[in-house]
């Protein structure tokens, strides 16, 4: 593969991820949704909780986390449901791009939303709960991007093929639950070992492993995703 | 038609199959009700186990079958191996559905509650949604050709999955039992309980192959009727 | 300390009750599938076109 065809494969990807941003943007639609959700999953924890049983440190991270999955999963479900209206994606499949850079485009989008949800419910879920975040923010921040970072990799595979289905709303949290479960509760572990602070070498660990889900499927999905868009 | 007589001897070889599964598998109920030891510790509910750890090999081995079965067909598009995933998948479902309702039943004298979110009972949750997920994506998309490639990604993907959980069930202190067959060094079950389970293993083994083989042929069958009748 | 051995019979009845059933059950569904194609096989034309089926 000469250099020519990589800087070709990144420029569209960026092309693909640029104009899936700047839809959104212009529409907002998914982007409020899942924000609108987020803030609205940490109002009813705050509320739901019964403050003399559970303490909010215990909760804290595990809150945290399941905001951030349902809002993500939300934009998700919005992203491929804008090409499905358009008809934008047959567009798309007949220009001569590779689907690699296509796939790589959908993603670094997926990832600008739910980045964007997560950026927003961050702080309201400090503020909601009162949490110490102190020296932690930069761990927090750097375990959220690498646990979205997977989950968002396989989100945008599965969102591709449910938008053809019926119940694509059910169909795609159906799929996407059982690979939410790693990545999310290895970031929860991470994130109470962080908030409650411990030392970093407790947390490399998990570090680590969220790492490595990242690349095996992050690569997986770049390899199946062409299987997907065959004609 | 010859091949559809020869897809009807083949489900009814498939039967038979079934048939001597089940009839081992009353064998089983025998030997571990009658002639297996009870055991010390957990009493009567102990003797789950040779049903419970069989049920999940069986499902596991489905799994993997389903995940072989998904590559091989995004590589070679043989139509058969797409048919073949899908009779593995619908076997490893009952499995499953037998480790989810075991699992508890030995649980609850055992430890005390009917779940537990340990890393071992989570992955059986895990592996019962990726086996739900497959059949409801392939019963919400209607091409053939579609299907076959959608389901074998999700079957890829979710094979690509398991190594991750199993990860976790090193990382969490469990309750639930410490491997003590597979240890490296030699197992710790009493000979006359290792007979039973190992009997078991085979039991099920039986019951898998049968299954699979029957609805692959039983599929078959159905393909070549559709066939005939100028689809 | 060593457990009443006949005390919580009940769970391991239930599971192998539910086993026996799951299995017998499957086994039963795919016998009928099997038959039911193996009859209307016999008369030509009755068969209505099917996607994959179902189980």
């Amino acid at each position: 593969m000469g250099r020519a065809s990589v800087g070709e494969f990144f420029r569209v990807a960026l092309a693909v991820a640029a104009k899936d941003i700047r839809v959104e943007h212009r529409s907002r639609t998914a982007l409020v949704a899942a924000l609108a959700f987020a803030v609205l999953t940490l109002v009813i924890f705050n509320f739901a909780r019964d403050a003399a049983s559970l303490s909010r440190d215990a909760m804290a991270p595990s809150v945290l986390w399941i905001t951030f999955a349902f809002s993500g999963v939300v934009a998700l479900n919005r992203s491929f449901a804008l090409e499905r209206e358009n008809a934008a994606l047959d567009g798309l499949l007949m220009a001569p791009v590779s689907r690699g850079a296509l796939f790589l485009g959908k993603y670094l989008a997926n990832l600008a939303f739910v980045f964007a949800v997560e950026a927003v419910a961050l702080p309201l879920f400090v503020l909601f709960f009162g949490v110490d975040i102190g020296g932690a923010v930069g761990g927090v921040i750097g375990v959220t991007v690498l646990a979205t970072a997977g989950f968002v990799a396989v989100g945008t595979i599965f969102a591709a093929m449910t938008v053809r289905t019926r119940l694509a709303e059910l169909m795609l949290p159906l799929l996407l639950l059982p690979f939410m479960l790693p990545p999310v509760t290895w970031a929860v572990q991470a994130t109470a070992r962080l908030l409650s602070g411990r030392p970093a070498g407790e947390i490399a660990g998990w570090i680590r492993l969220l790492g490595l889900y990242d690349l095996v499927f992050v690569t997986a999905c770049l390899l199946v995703f062409p299987s997907l868009m065959d004609e | 038609m010859p091949d559809l007589h020869a897809a009807r001897r083949a489900a009814s070889r498939g039967l038979i199959l079934i048939a001597v599964g089940l009839a081992g598998l009353a064998g089983i109920y025998i030997l571990a009700l009658r002639f297996t030891p009870v055991e010390r510790f957990q009493g009567l509910p102990q003797k789950i186990f040779y049903i419970h750890v069989p049920a999940a090999w069986s499902a596991l081995v489905a799994f993997s079958l389903v995940g072989i079965a998904s590559a091989l067909y995004l590589w070679l598009r043989d139509p058969r191996l797409d048919l073949f995933a899908e009779s593995a998948a619908a076997a490893g479902l009952v499995f499953s559905v037998i480790m989810l309702t075991t699992g508890p039943l030995w649980g609850k004298p055992v430890w005390g509650t009917w779940w537990e979110w340990d890393a071992r009972l989570t992955f059986t949750l895990i592996l019962f949604f990726l086996f739900l997920g497959y059949r409801a994506l392939r019963s919400a998309l209607v091409d053939p050709l579609e299907r076959a490639r959608f389901s074998a990604v999700v079957g890829i993907l979710g094979f690509v999955l398991v190594p991750f959980v199993h990860l976790t069930v090193y990382l969490f202190r469990t309750v639930h039992p410490q491997p003590i067959v597979l240890k490296p060094s030699e197992p710790s079950l009493p000979w006359e309980m290792l007979r039973t389970l190992l009997a078991s293993v085979g039991v099920f083994t039986v019951l898998l192959i049968g299954f699979v083989a029957t609805r692959y042929a039983l599929g078959k069958m159905e393909q070549i009727k559709g066939a005939d009748d100028g689809r | 300390m060593d457990v009443d051995p006949g005390a919580n019979a009940g769970y391991m009845v239930a599971a192998y009750v539910v086993t026996a059933v799951i299995v017998a059950g499957y086994a039963l569904v795919l016998w009928r599938r099997v038959r039911k194609g193996s009859q209307e096989a016999r008369e030509p034309g009755s068969q209505g076109t099917t996607g994959s089926p179902a189980l």
